[in-house]
């Protein structure tokens, strides 16, 4: 059989000794080569970002980010997953977002041997995990948004989502305005506004979702032509189911 | 509310039963005064219905004045006062009602009626006022006696209740399960410390578990039980857990309520330490300021970390704990500033030891 190239992998654990356990349980696997380790998500994903390893193995439960948030952040590169984690409840979120595998924690030499064989198997046949079962996973969906992650190159912004003064739809992109910055997001301004609270954010034109917390006035143009004036002075068109949403939360 | 008036059958049986005591003794003040039956009848009965205005209340008067210690001179001198002023009034608007009969039924001489048997009326007065000041003294202390083994109930149940939760907290699968990977991942590189990290857990459990049945642990002891527990978190948060524990060594020995400090540390790590990508340190520091015990606890805290969902059930168990305990004198304060999360218990210091000590 002719060898081939050792699987490039990342280990993903806040917890030193595991990272240093899994670490030495794979030192039995030629197969896969170990190009680094990350102790939480922010970590990651700017490794992710600058490494482009081929397989995770990934962490559930992290301060901040965690292993979920991860691939939300690097959804254009994502590589293999295979879950690590302690708890069993993650299960099947992790096969929702097309995990390899997903393993216990204390880790077992046999099953990780398993894992290993599947990624070897599945490597070079196929892409890996598939961007939109992992955002239609339901259990996410449900819970409103505090904070809103955003990437820019391997930097993690987390944004609370009480700063965000308005968001601008752009293709298959969203704009996050704050203050003074503006966010890029790989996301559909529909799927993000389903998460966020409605009587905080409503949708005043087709490309524009406003936190009304920022809406100084309203000023008409014509009959149905009206402008929203931010408190910061920035104008947004309104269109007129728009100007229905905005009658209805205010 | 007084007892009589509780419930709707209480105030109907008294009053069927009152109506027929007065009827009774009208007969009876009737015969000793020489008045002829139905006349006693028609002008004694209502007035007794009175007395009731004058009797019932007086409920409020003993509550008031309990038969505290060295009160019994103020006790027996208001109640002798009000005694003689109730009865005068009580002469004053039965005569009244007698002038009005008078006038209404001449046939009765109601106003001589009302002198002959004013004086024996008055006797009866005095004795029925006598007899309701015991029964409710009486009252009063069998509704104390309930409220005490009301409130020693709710204290033990609370008791309990901390104790289950930190039993709880313990055996919480999650917390087992870290304690294992823990020790799974240590047990090959580092056996020395994989040693240590048993003892300490055995240690914690131990603790939990003795504490399920008493509610006084001394402060040295909780201390060393929150250090186990930290002893193990360490072994999972690494370089991320930093602890600073500060406490006046003569403090050890006072006596202060079990399992008292675990919650509040364990709300630290969980909500706190562990929302933050950095980890954080936490500070716990006891301290005796005026015969008063303060304990703080503060950790960091990332507002937009991931936050493992609390129900505050902890806290508000714990203040209540204090509360039914030491009453007003102690107190649980939490407050969040910036980035940071303070707990703040005080108590009261058992008096003499630690000041002189």
């Amino acid at each position: 059989m002719a060898k081939r190239e050792p699987i490039n992998c990342l280990i993903v654990d806040d917890e030193p000794h595991a990272r240093q356990a899994l670490q030495s349980a794979l030192a039995r696997h030629p197969e896969l080569a170990v190009i680094g380790l990350c102790e939480n998500g922010l970590q990651a994903v700017k490794a992710i970002h600058e490494q482009r390893p081929q397989l995770l193995f990934l962490d559930v439960q992290m301060p901040k980010l965690d292993g979920f948030d991860v691939l939300e952040l690097v959804q254009e590169q994502i590589p293999f997953v295979i879950f690590v984690t302690a708890y069993d409840q993650y299960a099947v979120q992790a096969f929702e977002a097309n995990a390899v595998d997903y393993l216990l924690k204390p880790v077992d030499p046999k099953r990780l041997a398993q894992a290993v064989e599947k990624v070897v198997a599945r490597v070079g046949l196929e892409e890996p995990s598939s961007l939109q079962s992992l955002l239609a996973d339901p259990a996410r969906e449900s819970e409103l948004l505090r904070r809103i992650l955003v990437r820019d190159g391997s930097e993690v912004h987390v944004l609370a989502v009480d700063t965000v003064r308005y968001i601008e739809a752009a293709d298959d992109y969203v704009a996050i305005h704050t203050a003074d910055t503006t966010h890029i997001k790989l996301d559909r301004l529909s799927r993000l506004q389903k998460k966020l609270d409605p009587r905080l954010f409503c949708r005043i034109h087709r490309s524009y979702l406003l936190n009304i917390n920022f809406l100084a006035r309203i000023e008409s143009e014509s009959k149905d032509s009206r402008i929203a004036i931010l408190t910061d002075k920035r104008e947004l068109p309104i269109s007129r189911s728009g100007y229905g949403n905005l009658q209805k939360l205010l | 509310m007084h007892p009589l008036f509780r419930t709707p059958n209480r105030v109907i049986a008294m009053l069927v039963g009152w109506t027929l005591f007065s009827a009774g003794l009208s007969a009876l003040v009737g015969g000793i005064a020489d008045v002829p039956p139905w006349h006693g009848l028609a002008l004694y009965t209502p007035t007794y219905f009175l007395w009731l205005l004058f009797l019932i209340p007086n409920y409020y008067l003993c509550r008031a004045l309990p038969l505290d210690r060295g009160a019994w001179s103020k006790v027996i001198g208001t109640q002798t006062l009000i005694l003689v002023v109730t009865g005068l009034i009580w002469a004053l608007l039965a005569r009244g009602y007698a002038l009005i009969l008078d006038s209404l039924a001449p046939s009765i001489p109601a106003l001589e009626h009302f002198s002959q048997g004013l004086f024996t009326n008055l006797v009866i007065f005095a004795c029925g006022y006598e007899f309701f000041v015991l029964l409710h003294y009486l009252l009063i202390a069998l509704e104390r006696g309930r409220d005490l083994e009301q409130a020693a109930l709710q204290q033990e149940l609370l008791t309990s209740k901390a104790e289950l939760r930190a039993l709880r907290a313990t055996i919480h699968p999650h917390f087992l399960f870290n304690a294992l990977n823990a020790l799974a991942n240590i047990t090959d590189s580092e056996p020395a410390q994989a040693r240590h990290f048993c003892l300490r857990l055995a240690d914690f459990l131990r603790y939990s578990v003795a504490y399920a049945d008493r509610p006084t642990a001394t402060l040295g002891a909780e201390l060393e039980h929150v250090e186990n527990y930290l002893s193990i978190e360490r072994e999972r948060f690494g370089q991320r857990l930093c602890t600073v524990i500060e406490a006046d060594e003569i403090l050890l020995p006072t006596p202060v309520p079990s399992l008292m400090l675990f919650p509040l540390v364990e709300n630290a790590i969980k909500h706190g330490i562990d929302s933050c990508i950095e980890g954080g340190c936490l500070e716990l520091r006891a301290n005796a300021e005026k015969n008063r015990l303060h304990i703080t606890i503060g950790n960091p805290v990332d507002e937009l970390g991931h936050q493992r969902q609390g129900t505050g059930s902890g806290l508000i168990s714990l203040r209540q704990r204090l509360k039914n305990r030491y009453g007003e004198e102690a107190s649980l304060h939490t407050s969040r500033e910036d980035n940071s999360f303070i707990a703040r218990i005080c108590l009261p210091l058992p008096e003499p030891q630690a000041a002189i000590k």
